[in-house]
């Protein structure tokens, strides 16, 4: 049986992977504007500007 | 790349930008692979796993350093990662080992642990996002 120890650094650096996997899958931090501008997205909203979001 | 980013405060130290949260995660690092090197806190005297995590630990605040004096946004980056898996392991033993959540003491160890590990996310999240960012103007 799996340690306590073992366990936690398991699901510790699973987590990391994730985060990596993330990076890899949606490079360039997109994936974050798309969920921003997906769950305040009004009815016949142009979505096509990907960097609006950054205060200038 | 010299536009101030929303996580830095105005003005420089050492001709080096301030990033307060980046520092706390450094300090907090430092401390917990102290804690798991030296007093032997999740008892690594019996168990290389718990070492290992004390490493990472250390080599997460060395790398934040590494970031900020350096400005090596590569550096902070995995700084900030490590950071995540190392409080997140806590996280995950305090919520395991001992008495349980019931005692006071232990699953104020797992929030606070789980604070850390949300807060050092949050903040790689953003640096990634920044970083790509700045990149595309």
């Amino acid at each position: 049986m799996m340690s306590d120890q073992s366990i936690s650094l398991i699901v510790g650096f699973g987590v990391v992977v994730g985060f990596r996997l993330l990076d890899w899958a949606f490079p360039r931090g997109y994936i974050w504007t798309k969920i921003g501008k997906w769950s305040t997205k009004k009815e016949g909203e142009d979505d096509s500007d990907e960097t609006s979001l950054r205060p200038r | 790349m010299n536009q101030r980013r929303g996580y830095e405060l105005k003005g420089l130290f050492f001709g080096r930008p301030i990033r307060p949260f980046h520092l706390a995660v450094t300090i907090a690092t430092t401390v917990v692979s102290y804690t798991l090197l030296e007093i032997g806190e999740m008892h690594w005297l019996h168990h290389s796993v718990t070492h290992l995590i004390g490493v990472i630990a250390l080599l997460s605040s060395t790398f934040l350093f590494i970031g900020w004096w350096w400005r090596n946004e590569r550096a902070a980056e995995w700084g900030l990662l490590l950071a995540v898996g190392v409080w997140t392991s806590r996280t995950v033993y305090a919520s395991l080992a001992g008495q349980g959540l019931l005692v006071v003491n232990q699953w104020a160890s797992v929030f606070l642990s789980l604070a850390w590990a949300v807060g050092a996310g949050g903040a790689y999240l953003l640096e990634r996002y920044d970083h790509a960012l700045v990149n595309d103007e």
